[in-house]
């Protein structure tokens, strides 16, 4: 009825890679030398063993060539794959070359013995081959079948025992002698639902079986047949009814492994969703909230952000938002116009970071909308507390700030004599001015008109002290202002107010080259001009007091870089840094000045790089150093 | 520098800051005088070149030159135009070295006007007296251009106090002769007594020729 070896040998192949085939085949040849020889010459039996392996190479060689996972037998595209190369086109090749063996050793009929071996391999690879594999690849499974399943198991197997003891024992009662096969048919339809292709392997070999033993016993099937009819259509009958089966069950276990699969996906994706502590809700294109996570239930409960409020699953969220922006919240009406310029397609996403202090929370909230990639629209929204991130970031802020003052009364005080200085010359001209003035009034008749030209000297000579004063003070302040919309090239002003005495004091000559109409940039001003003054001071004091060779000066530049930045250089002629101190420069506590802090440069790059710039330090091919800062062009101010 | 001799002392103001250059020229107005004012010790410096006398007041800290620079460099060139320093901070150090080079004053800036008026005085008056000093050694080089040989010879002994009789003996002439030469001698320097021919004497250098 069906022959095993072949199958058993399609099954192992299926599952050793090539490379290791010779080893099976060794196997398989030793045990079927050992029973073939007792019955068969030596020939023959080498001849069949050909045959038979070629049957198995054949069937496992193209089967391994057309799928991924030759000894799975779980999706459609594989078990279509078997059905049709193990299963039938394999038997139906080899059968030539069995029936030619036979038929020249034993002298039978070509064409008979073909039939024969056809039908009989082709049902042994469609039963046995998925039951292997099937009890190779899932034996590990069955350990944690539950109890239900087990059950079942045993209640198929039951079953099957019954219809062959009814069939057999039923003949002619119920008219099942003409189709004594069909009681089969349910149980097969059950394993193959249920157990998937391994499990119509295993019933169809019991079937087979028991069949078997009802055919051997004569009458009890098909009992107008003779034996070899009843046989090939037991036969017959097994593979037209595998074939479907074996497609069933694989639809079946395909499916439940989809099914399994999205449930993981699903699992996996509300435990990531349920572990997010920021605020979590898709909604779609309307608007209407599909889904929220547990953060966000757990907030709207509290109301900790009014926007929040109702956000009920089916209700308009845009609603929700609209409302609350017309009672009070700019932050609603911010979220309202950000989602919708989302969901409208007209922006790629939506970030926005704001203050609260809705229910007596100080809180920090970043709120983001990224679109849904999918063809109905819609979009997740995020609002996280960045409340710790915010104050970690204030707090770096005002010990930055801190730092930069303490840096700068420092600088100012090491400015003290250039300071003094630059106040005594307007002061001296408002004496001198004054004084000369006395005489002119004194004098008979008094010079009226000179007197006028006096008093207005004098007032431009006030205004310059008290613009000097002004600017000492402003860099003496804490500086807790906003950022500014500022002129560069007004920074390096501003700073030379302070420093040009020094350079005059320290005998060198500081000159400033400003382009003009430089674009604007935003800023910190007290702080921009602290870098200013901080780099042209260390470029006087790097041109030490008797450097005599070569030129004594500072160049102060301002320019334009590219269409994003504007770049401010200062560079001196002085002795310039030592190897590596370009980079050195800027790391805390490195100094090269007898009484320097060696916090001035960090501060000045801290600085800069707040203000979204750079900062760097080259060595000038003719001595001397140039520092360098850039800072990036105003947007707003651009417009 | 004998160009020199024929100028009017002047004053000159050296300050890089405009506003302080126009309040000392004003100053000096309203007392009838007037000054040049520079705003680089370059630019004096060049104006110096064709010769300067009177008095500059010259502030210390300039960028490029400093004051100092430029009073060396006069000194340097054999000007002996009066300095007066103008300084923001005049420290001990700096006022000592300033002094030494040969400074006038060293006036601290804001300034009181009397002070700056009274120094530009000062130097001025300096300047004037030693102007008339060389005006009358001018005077005395003219007239000893006008002695014969003999009498020079004359007159460089005699104010060394020998007697006629001596000069008579180291000459080889007669004490007569002498004396009349001698009588020439004090005619033609117009001297009004044998002291004042000494004092004259003195000025040209005369002991130092022979």
């Amino acid at each position: 009825v069906l022959w095993p070896p072949n199958a058993v040998l399609t099954a192992f192949l299926l599952f050793v890679p090539p490379r290791r085939w010779w080893s099976v085949l060794l196997g398989a040849a030793a045990a079927h030398f050992a029973v073939q020889l007792q019955v068969w010459s030596p020939p023959f039996v080498t001849a069949i063993f050909v045959t038979n392996c070629s049957e198995a190479i054949f069937a496992a060689g193209v089967i391994r060539y057309l799928t991924d996972e030759p000894s799975k037998f779980d999706t459609l595209r594989r078990v279509s794959i078997f059905v049709l190369i193990g299963g039938l086109a394999a038997p139906f090749v080899s059968s030539f070359l069995d029936a030619a063996v036979v038929s020249l050793f034993n002298d039978e009929r070509y064409w008979h013995v073909w039939k024969m071996r056809f039908l009989s391999n082709a049902l042994a690879q469609l039963a046995i081959v998925p039951a292997v594999a099937g009890i190779l690849n899932g034996s590990g499974a069955v350990h944690k079948w539950p109890l239900g399943r087990w059950l079942e198991a045993v209640a198929v197997g039951a079953g099957f025992i019954l219809v062959s003891v009814a069939v057999s024992a039923d003949v002619g009662r119920f008219g099942l002698a003409n189709a004594p096969l069909a009681p089969y048919l349910p149980l097969l339809l059950w394993t193959a639902v249920r157990f998937g292709s391994a499990g119509v392997g295993l019933s169809v070999l019991g079937t087979v079986l028991l069949a078997v033993i009802s055919a051997l016993q004569g009458d009890a099937l098909f009992p107008t047949m003779s034996s070899v009819d009843r046989i090939r259509a037991l036969q017959v009958f097994l593979i037209c009814a595998t074939l479907p089966l074996m497609c069933v069950g694989a639809l079946v276990e395909e499916r439940q492994n989809a099914d399994n699969a999205l449930r993981s996906t699903d699992m996996l994706k509300s435990s990531i969703l349920a572990s997010i502590p920021s605020l979590v809700a898709v909604i779609d294109r309307n608007g209407h909230i599909i889904a929220v996570n547990e953060s966000w239930r757990t907030a709207r409960d509290t109301g900790v952000i009014p926007e929040l409020f109702s956000g009920e699953l089916d209700a308009s969220y845009l609603n929700v938002l609209a409302a609350v922006a017309n009672r009070r919240s700019a932050n609603a009406r911010a979220a309202h116009d950000g989602i919708k310029s989302v969901l409208d397609g007209s922006a790629p996403g939506f970030t926005r970071e704001y203050f609260s202090s809705e229910g007596g929370h100080d809180q920090w909230w970043m709120m983001s909308v990224v679109p849904l990639k999918s063809s109905e629209g819609g979009a997740v929204i995020t609002y996280a507390d960045i409340t710790a991130r915010k104050h970690a970031e204030l707090e770096a802020q005002r010990s930055r700030d801190e730092l930069a003052h303490t840096t700068r009364v420092w600088v100012m005080g090491e400015l003290t004599a250039s300071l003094s200085h630059q106040l005594n010359q307007p002061l001296t001209g408002i004496m001198g001015n004054a004084q000369a003035g006395r005489r002119f009034l004194d004098a008979t008749p008094p010079n009226v008109t000179e007197v006028q030209h006096i008093l207005n000297d004098i007032i431009a000579d006030a205004q310059r002290a008290s613009d000097v004063t002004r600017t000492i003070r402003d860099m003496l302040r804490k500086d807790a202002s906003q950022d500014e919309v500022l002129d560069v090239n007004d920074v390096v002003r501003d700073t030379t107010l302070l420093i040009a005495s020094q350079a005059v004091i320290r005998n060198v000559s500081l000159e400033c080259e400003l382009a003009p109409s430089l674009p604007m940039i935003r800023g910190k001003l007290i702080q921009l001009r602290q870098v200013v003054l901080n780099l042209t001071m260390n470029a006087i004091e790097a041109i030490s007091e008797d450097w005599t060779v070569g030129p004594r000066s500072v160049l102060v530049r301002t320019e334009r870089i590219d269409a994003k930045s504007v770049e401010v250089v200062v560079a001196d002629t002085g002795l310039g840094l030592p190897d590596g101190g370009d980079q050195q420069v800027f790391e805390p506590l490195f100094t090269t000045k007898k009484t320097g802090m060696g916090m001035g440069l960090p501060i000045a790059r801290a600085i800069v790089e707040a203000h979204g710039g750079t900062m760097s330090a080259d060595r000038l091919p003719s001595g001397g150093t140039a520092f360098r800062f850039r800072l990036p062009i105003s947007r707003r101010a651009a417009e | 520098m004998k160009a020199v001799d024929d100028r009017r002392p002047a004053i000159f103001v050296v300050d890089d800051d405009p506003s302080v250059r126009a309040a000392i020229k004003r100053l000096l107005a309203s007392v009838g005088l007037t000054c040049e004012t520079y705003g680089t010790a370059a630019d004096f410096l060049k104006r110096a070149e064709q010769g300067v006398t009177g008095c500059v007041l010259l502030d210390v800290r300039m960028p490029g030159l400093s004051g100092m620079d430029l009073q060396r460099m006069l000194n340097a060139a054999g000007s002996d135009v009066a300095i007066i320093f103008v300084t923001a901070h005049a420290d001990v150090a700096l006022t000592v070295r300033a002094m030494k080079a040969g400074a006038l004053e060293v006036l601290t800036k804001p300034f009181d006007d009397q002070v700056l008026l009274d120094a530009v005085h000062h130097a001025l008056d300096r300047e004037r007296n030693r102007q008339t000093e060389r005006e009358a050694l001018r005077a005395y080089r003219e007239r000893f251009e006008t002695l014969t040989t003999r009498e020079r010879e004359v007159m460089a002994l005699v104010v060394t106090g020998m007697l006629n009789k001596q000069v008579a003996d180291t000459l080889g002439t007669a004490e007569k002769t002498i004396k009349a030469h001698r009588a020439q001698v004090m005619h033609k320097m117009q001297a009004d007594s044998f002291a004042q021919l000494v004092r004259i004497a003195d000025r040209l250098g005369l002991p130092a020729n022979r």
